[in-house]
């Protein structure tokens, strides 16, 4: 029978998996890699996206949060995705309340406390919330930029996943937002127009793109440490 | 079994006409298996609004009435109001929440889709309120596009299925509609959506025993027992 799909989301996260899997080897590298990106300024506020849907890019930001948070720094990621939440039924929490209950509501509703799950030690997970009507505007208001800076008082590192960059303006909306934004590339499927149209508008959105995660590499026996390349852009020209 | 929606408060709106028959539809309820009802009357009903106070007052009436007649049956108070009409802000002095819960008991319109009705629905989720969707499988535009209504449990919404629609009471297009909610788990709970002697709390206990036919009794017991039992077990 076919598991549905929650479990198999479930199961690809990387505390279940073996320590020295080389799934879990590959988001250590990644995280390692995110330290050093950044030099100048340091890096608070990361959004994980995609040019496409359906490229990997909460399992990337799920993934990499808990790979963060086992190496001891305390993390909070962010359900960004205000079209199909999913970061919540990876990690078994309830959608309500969530990051629009903080956004609309501000100091009046529920205390970021209760907003935030705790699935792992270290790992603050706050889930989307109710999906509203209007994303995009959501992201854009001044409640979000408020409740983004509450949060990085929470954990060293913020990492959000959104909706893909092509046919919404919500990662656009949120790249604007953060340090530094990395883009899940599905090897071998995600059309190179695509990536480089992605890259042009967050670019103009005045996104800080740090790199790009290279997804589903096809792995042989002998490379599987490069399961997941880190790979590094120039910087954006300013 | 548990049901949230009924109107079992005579002569406030089109369900019991009376007490006596408020006191007989009691007396089927309690017989079938149903341990607590919440009543449901219309916010508004033949242009006169019923005020919060006032269907407190008749619950607590038919409470002593059922008590004296010695039926067991358990009688909690709610509404069940236009989505037009609801408004979180102001909730209390218009509008009854159900048993006192969270759960407010919204009517959608049939014929489309209107256009507030997520922003409704998801403004009332973020202030803590569970919007509950009364037959959706009635409207119109939910039959043409029964996948809106994922849209709208995204948001916030719950979705509540009348037990007549499951058998067939109110044509093969809802019967149809209903089913597929529960097949997609999209549904909450089974209501009865009980008015009078003849549209009575029977199909309740023909739904149910539909539903375990085929869904499973797990489904049957979540839809019509358990769910329900958040909602009225909230409140007290």
């Amino acid at each position: 029978m076919k598991a549905p799909r929650n479990a198999e989301c479930d199961e690809k996260l990387i505390h279940q998996l073996h320590p020295r899997s080389p799934v879990v080897e590959s988001f250590r590298i990644l995280r390692a890699n995110l330290r050093f990106v950044s030099v100048d300024q340091p890096l608070r506020t990361l959004l994980v996206t995609s040019a496409l849907p359906m490229e990997g890019k909460s399992l990337v930001a799920a993934n990499l949060a808990i790979a963060v948070a086992q190496s001891g720094d305390p993390v909070v990621l962010v359900d960004g995705d205000l079209r199909r939440p999913i970061l919540h039924s990876m990690f078994g929490l309830p959608q309500n309340p969530g990051l629009t209950t903080l956004v609309v509501r501000g100091n009046q509703g529920p205390s970021l406390e209760a907003a935030l799950g705790r699935p792992l030690p270290r790992l603050a997970v706050l889930p989307a919330g109710p999906v509203p009507p209007n994303p995009t505007e959501l992201l854009a208001s001044r409640s979000m930029a408020e409740v983004l800076r509450r949060l990085t008082q929470e954990g060293n590192l913020v990492i959000i996943d959104s909706p893909p960059v092509l046919s919404l303006a919500d990662a656009a909306v949120i790249a604007a937002q953060c340090d530094g934004t990395v883009l899940v590339v599905q090897a071998h499927q995600t059309p190179y127009p695509a990536v480089q149209k992605a890259k042009e508008v967050l670019s103009t959105a005045r996104a800080r793109i740090l790199g790009v995660v290279l997804d589903r590499v096809r792995m042989g026996r002998r490379d599987y440490y490069y399961y997941y390349y880190y790979h590094r852009k120039p910087a954006p020209k300013t | 079994m548990v049901d949230l929606h009924c109107h079992l408060l005579p002569g406030i709106d089109d369900g019991a006409g009376c007490w006596e028959e408020s006191i007989a539809l009691a007396k089927e309820a309690a017989s079938l298996g149903i341990s607590t009802v919440v009543v449901t009357p219309h916010a508004a009903y033949a242009g006169r609004r019923n005020h919060p106070q006032s269907v407190m007052d008749l619950t607590a009436q038919l409470r002593q009435r059922l008590q004296q007649e010695n039926i067991p049956l358990q009688v909690r108070e709610g509404m069940e109001i236009p989505s037009h009409e609801w408004s979180p802000g102001c909730a209390n002095q218009r509008h009854l929440c159900l048993a006192g819960s969270q759960y407010v008991c919204l009517e959608p319109p049939p014929g489309h889709q209107p256009l507030f009705l997520r922003g409704i629905i998801f403004e009332s989720a973020v202030l803590g309120y569970r919007p509950l969707l009364v037959h959706p499988e009635r409207c119109e535009w939910v039959q043409r596009r029964p996948e809106i209504l994922g849209e709208l449990v995204a948001s916030g919404a719950q979705l509540m299925v009348n037990a007549g629609s499951l058998v067939g009471l109110f044509g093969e297009k809802v019967r149809h509609a209903a089913l597929e909610l529960v097949r997609r788990g999209l549904c909450f709970a089974v209501c009865s959506d009980a008015h009078s002697r003849t549209r009575s709390f029977a199909p309740f206990k023909q739904a149910y025993c539909l539903v375990e036919r085929q869904f499973g009794p797990a489904v049957a017991t979540r839809l019509f027992r358990d769910n329900p039992g958040l909602v009225t077990g909230a409140g007290t």
